[in-house]
């Protein structure tokens, strides 16, 4: 099984699971979901499971030892001599168990994920510096998920040391947080507090979860197998050989890729949010109509939103309220005026954020890239904001006007499709010549002399994703003006309701990207 | 707790039943769109130009009714090293190759079913190459779900739909070559010698053993002979392959044919006989493995010579179209050798 869009997974593992999960009664529904998710880890990783299980317990020992000193810190308060030192030695105490913790886990994942990249590079740069010295260069098969599960776990001690949650005593309930069988490939990176009582409730299924949930999943996959799996071979073919074509399908390559990756993690993400509902988990969302925000800062606040929050409260505020960083933003203030010193102070946390955010997607310097590329974007943003400001006052435009929002959209869309232009590149160097291509050799004359469609998809292809597109924009459109539609179908005609059903679920089956004639698309966000 | 209350207070109203009744009638009426969609979307003639995949394979739907004494299944192995006109020519055997490129053994479960709707079939050939090829869970039952419902296996037939769409089902197209894939090339194999004798055992795979299972079971409930037969490839044959077949063949209680064994008793020459460094067997190599597939066949299993019966007037007529264009390869072959 490789995805969560597949027909085992779909037709006979989450059939079983929910099954079985009714029949049981409610203390030993957890168990059985916890039973299932390992069963599903093992089916996609085998002895690497074995990871998971070692970051699970080691977890559950470092967030039992921070609540210990904590216990100890607060009876030693009630004693009396308790000295303003005692305290200080716990909350070092403390820090140094939190800081072996997330160094253990994140060292997992930086030599599994990252200690090929290090290696190859160093050979790289000794080679180029003519130095004798050769590391040889590591391979290792990755657990899936891994780079969630660990930012999970992370986020775990983190609540723990901060005192927002208690360490969990019971460790099948961590293990449930840890493993949950739709996060376990792509997500959303739940905090404890959100997911892990939910998970441990065994709430009952109802008709609503039932069929709001298989709604979602119907939509996700309208999402991922229309559009996002249609278009992969055009985008298989733009990128693969970029040699071959011009600046125009270089652009269209840009847009097809944005569209497909969208298309294809938003759309599993439904999947996933639609399993979690099944079983009465309300999972976080991961997508908030990203292609409607006027900035870039509000990009990120709606793709990815979990990854984007984990960074925001794991990394940015730690740094930016560290007592080193306030100091310098204290001496700039005096220098720069407020709002400078905020930028610059805010900019050294906001380039570890990106950096960190880029090579969490992958270790490759396309990916680092990527990161430092949104960093900068935001960073121009957040300076020219207040000129932005001063002149649009200046000049009597109205900022909230349909026309400006309009042109910020259109603007966002623009930047962040050229920074999935090099995400998507085969190597930087790929990416690079692909954007030169796009910029200096651009021209139409691929659309006019039918390159455009020798790239793998015809002109129905293409028709019937962007129809599909359109479809979902004009479901984007409405849940942007808050309509529900699924709340509306639920309190509707029921006429009116099948039909909808009946009509995606047919639509997927006709339009869908899949059997005789496709390659299966594995899921992209499973290889981070 | 809320919820749970919510889940009790729905129950006690009775509101399930008008949801499994809300239920009921959209699973009737998604059955009843595919059926309607899978008539539509079924090709309504066996040719490229109607839908049909893999129309060689797909020829026999088009044979007269009980025609075809012996079918070989299996992939591209299989297609481009049987040709049911050298099995004609040499004994008489109406034999139809639905050997298709890249298959796996659910897919030959596929054709073999499909056979078996029009045709009787005395024996039936596996080239063994295919029981190696990967097998997933996922495709297994996508390949049975296709059989049920014919409209995701064409589903894509909204792109070509036409008037003739909702018309019957009539197909036409015959393959004179019999499914066989005449291939001329050479590229020769450095090899000399790639069968060396090991006690190894490949195992095959879980639900490619599943789908073998499906074709003994089909061939016996068919009343046809099931063969596995290995024809040669020097470079994806070894022997742990060959015992992980023959131990099948015990399993099963099948005859098993290995003929990268047979050596010069069939004589394949590995500088002309390939179409691509031993892999594939060329029209060359197939003129030697039919051959000698008809003696055989001829000499172990009873099957009817049906050479000058009117029925079969076609199958000469076609031998001609076949014996001439490998005359042709044959002259072509031999100038470049003399240029």
């Amino acid at each position: 099984m490789t995805s969560y869009c597949s027909l085992v997974f779909l037709g006979i593992f989450l059939p079983a699971v929910l099954v079985s999960y009714m029949v049981l009664p409610r203390r030993l529904r957890p168990w059985l979901l916890l039973g299932a998710s390992y069963a599903l880890f093992w089916e996609m990783s085998g002895r690497l499971l074995v990871f998971l299980l070692f970051t699970t317990v080691s977890v559950y020992a470092i967030g039992l030892g921070l609540d210990f000193i904590r216990g100890k810190e607060k009876s030693g308060e009630e004693k009396k001599g308790y000295k303003k030192q005692d305290k200080k030695r716990y909350k070092k105490l403390r820090r140094a168990l939190l800081a072996l913790g997330v160094l253990l886990e994140l060292g997992i994942l930086a030599v599994l994920k990252y200690a090929p990249f290090f290696a190859a590079n160093v050979n790289q740069l000794s080679r180029f510096l003519h130095l004798p010295l050769t590391v040889s260069v590591p391979s290792f098969v990755l657990p899936i998920g891994i780079s969630f599960y660990t930012l999970q776990a992370v986020s775990y001690l983190t609540d723990v040391y901060r005192g927002t949650i208690p360490a969990e005593r019971l460790l099948p309930r961590l293990a449930l947080y840890m493993v949950f069988f739709p996060q376990i490939m792509e997500g959303p990176i739940c905090r404890y507090a959100q997911t892990a009582g939910q998970l441990w409730e065994g709430r009952p299924v109802t008709w609503r979860g039932l069929t709001f949930g298989l709604q979602r999943i119907g939509f996700g996959l309208l999402k991922k197998m229309v559009i996002a799996d249609r278009l992969n071979p055009a985008v298989k073919e733009i990128y693969g050989n970029y040699i071959s074509y011009d600046g125009g399908i270089m652009a269209l390559g840009m847009l097809l890729y944005t569209v497909q990756l969208y298309m294809e993690f938003s759309g599993t993400m439904d999947v996933v949010v639609g399993c979690g509902e099944i079983f009465g988990v309300n999972l976080p969302e991961n997508f908030r109509r990203p292609f409607l925000a006027r900035s870039i800062s509000q990009f990120w606040r709606r793709w990815h939103i979990t990854l984007g929050a984990w960074f925001k409260d794991y990394v940015f505020y730690p740094l930016t309220t560290s007592r080193r960083l306030s100091g310098l933003a204290r001496r700039l203030r005096k220098r720069f005026g407020s709002h400078g010193a905020a930028v610059l102070s805010s900019g050294i946390a906001l380039f570890a954020v990106w950096l960190g955010n880029g090579l969490w997607h992958g270790a490759g310097w396309n990916y680092i890239f990527f990161g430092l590329y949104h960093f900068a974007w935001i960073m121009f943003e957040n300076i020219t904001e207040p000129g932005v400001r001063r002149l649009t006052e200046r000049y009597g435009i109205n900022r909230e006007s349909l026309p400006y929002r309009g042109m910020q959209v259109v603007r966002t869309v623009l930047i962040v499709c050229v920074g999935e232009l090099f995400f998507r590149a085969e190597g930087l160097r790929a990416g690079l010549a692909m954007f030169g291509r796009m910029v200096t050799d651009f021209s139409l004359a691929s659309f006019r002399d039918g390159t455009v469609l020798r790239l793998g998809l015809d002109g129905k292809d293409f028709f019937i994703a962007a129809f599909a597109l359109a479809l979902v924009a004009a479901v984007h459109l409405l849940a942007e003006r808050g309509v529900n539609l699924r709340e509306r179908l639920a309190a509707g005609n029921a006429a009116v309701r099948l039909t909808a059903c009946l009509g995606l679920v047919l639509f997927v089956l006709v339009f869908g990207a899949y059997g005789a004639g496709y390659i299966p698309v594995d899921p992209i966000y499973a290889g981070f | 707790m809320r919820r749970m209350n919510e889940a009790k207070n729905e129950a006690k109203k009775g509101r399930y039943w008008k949801y499994g009744w809300e239920a009921a009638v959209f699973l009737l009426l998604l059955a009843v769109s595919l059926y309607g969609l899978s008539l539509l979307f079924q090709p309504k003639n066996n040719r490229e130009d109607f839908g049909m995949g893999e129309m060689k394979a797909n020829g026999i739907l088009a044979e007269p009714e009980n025609t075809i004494d012996v079918i070989a299944l299996g992939d591209s192995e299989c297609a481009l090293a049987i040709s049911p006109m050298v099995m004609w020519r040499e004994a008489g055997i109406a034999a139809y190759n639905c050997g298709t490129a890249g298959e796996s053994l659910y897919e030959t479960y596929g054709y073999l079913r499909q056979a078996l709707q029009k045709q009787k079939p005395r024996l039936v050939i596996l080239e063994t190459n295919v029981i190696y090829k990967e097998c997933r869970l996922e495709d297994y039952l996508f390949s049975k779900l296709e059989r049920l419902i014919p409209a995701l296996r064409y589903h894509d037939r909204w792109k070509s739909l036409r008037a003739e769409d909702l018309g019957e089902v009539n197909y036409t197209w015959q393959d004179p070559y019999r499914g066989y894939m005449f291939y001329s090339e050479i590229v020769p194999a450095n090899v000399k010698e790639y069968m060396f004798p090991s006690p190894d055992v490949r195992r095959i795979a879980r639900w490619g053993k599943k789908s073998l299972d499906e074709i003994v079971n089909l061939c016996r409930e068919a009343g046809a002979q099931l063969v596995l037969v290995s024809t040669p490839s020097a470079l994806n044959w070894s022997y742990p392959n060959h015992n992980g077949i023959q131990a099948l063949a015990d399993e099963y209680g099948l005859t098993y044919v290995d003929m990268n064994l047979l050596g010069d008793e069939l004589g394949i020459d590995w500088k002309t006989d390939t179409k691509d460094q031993g892999d594939h067997m060329n029209c060359f190599g197939a003129e030697k493995v039919s051959r000698w597939l008809a003696g055989w066949l001829k000499g172990n299993f009873s099957l009817p010579d049906h050479r000058g019966e009117a029925a079969y007037s076609r199958w000469d007529e076609d031998l001609k179209t076949y014996q001439a264009e490998g005359e042709g390869v044959q002259k072509s072959a031999e100038k470049a050798e003399k240029g």
